[in-house]
């Protein structure tokens, strides 16, 4: 389904056809459910953030503006939902809206030596080991990285997701990726 | 080439240098085993990473979040409110002149409706006047351009007003297209 679909379900949706929204909520339940599972940790509360996003979505259907893609709308909508949970957690949170100066222009050296993951590892070894180290990894990196990779987002609609600039997105997708790797490199 | 940075090599492998620079780096990769192997080091850690399970929905998750979607709420119309306000006002002056005749009540709403015509009367001249206003208006214009065309025609010869209007059509003509087609650095903001 091409993104010009989304925004035809949307204006019937607004009409009033309720089976026009149904299938954009079948279209883009799955993506939103491994986002929340990913970032939760819970299942039965990443349900309950689906559902919660696509109310929400739903109720203010009318304000969604045509220029944007529903996708990133529905994301934001998301991204806010998982914030406000954060800060009722009171989890330390790495703000992510605040960009260090240095952030877009640090430059990552080239490791002199390091040990070959390719050759330690099959991929579905692998992924077991991605999956027991993303848990670890700081909230902020790890919702970047899960936009990018489980969701499979460009940086431009993470950027425009975010309401960062797609540079710092880049570095913050590099240094999630650094720092899950250098923990497999942990055997 | 010296070796790429790891940066580099992300976007190698995400598809994001230029042909230039792709062939580049390939052809160093051709000749350089260290980054060959962390090439294939971090090819592999991606295709994992974008590999991962998903978990397993309900089969009954959409029809779950239909049940619970609230009433649709639909743009605030200025033009509705106003016009429902105004169906509303009409119609307690109507039942309160209607219920006011049958009760003691009966000077004060006549006098309230006697107002309202009144009001009503007052607009409708308004209107009435603005429109004779405007048509005036018009009238003079008109007067103004005959005036004007006689002069000009009393000046130039016929031959070359044609002429210098046929010239003045022209240049508008050329500048409407160049403002038309002219090159523009519009950006469209994330939209794709």
């Amino acid at each position: 389904m091409v993104p010009d679909e989304d925004r035809i379900l949307v204006g019937r949706s607004l009409k009033g056809d309720r089976r026009a929204f149904e299938l954009l909520v079948k279209k883009y339940q799955q993506p939103l459910f491994n986002y929340f599972c990913r970032l939760v940790q819970e299942r039965e509360m990443s349900l309950d953030f689906t559902q919660e996003v696509f109310l929400r979505a739903y109720a203010a259907l009318h304000t969604y503006k045509e220029k944007y893609q529903f996708s990133t709308w529905l994301f934001r909508i998301a991204s806010n939902l998982l914030i406000d949970h954060w800060r009722k957690k009171k989890l330390p949170l790495v703000s992510i809206d605040a960009e260090p100066e240095d952030d877009e222009h640090r430059q990552p050296q080239l490791p002199d030596l390091e040990p070959s993951v390719s050759d330690n590892y099959e991929k579905r070894e692998m992924m077991e080991r991605i999956e027991q180290a993303l848990v670890q990894l700081p909230e902020t990196l790890r919702e970047l990285f899960v936009l990018r990779h489980m969701n499979d987002f460009s940086y431009e609609e993470i950027a425009a997701i975010k309401h960062l600039p797609v540079g710092t997105v880049k570095n913050r997708v590099f240094q999630a990726r650094e720092w899950l790797r250098s923990r497999l490199e942990e055997r | 080439m010296s070796c790429p940075d790891l940066t580099q090599i992300y976007a190698y492998l995400d598809g994001e240098l230029t042909a230039e620079d792709r062939l580049r780096l390939e052809e160093h990769l051709e000749t350089c085993s260290r980054c060959r192997q962390l090439v294939a080091d971090r090819r592999l850690f991606l295709e994992a990473s974008s590999s991962l399970p998903e978990p397993d929905l309900p089969s009954d998750f959409s029809g779950r979040v239909m049940a619970g979607l609230p009433p649709l709420k639909s743009p605030v119309r200025l033009w509705l409110w106003l016009a429902g306000g105004a169906y509303l006002l009409f119609s307690l002056v109507v039942a309160g002149l209607a219920l006011g005749t049958r009760t003691a009540l009966f000077p004060i709403c006549l006098q309230i409706f006697k107002n309202l015509y009144n009001l009503a009367a007052d607009l409708s001249s308004l209107i009435v006047r603005l429109i004779q206003q405007a048509y005036g208006f018009i009238k003079a214009l008109r007067i103004l351009a005959g005036v004007v065309a006689r002069l000009l025609a009393d000046v130039f010869p016929s031959g070359s007003l044609g002429l210098a209007a046929l010239v003045l059509g022209g240049v508008m003509s050329l500048a409407l297209l160049w403002l038309l087609l002219r090159p523009t650095n519009y950006t469209t903001g994330d939209e794709k």
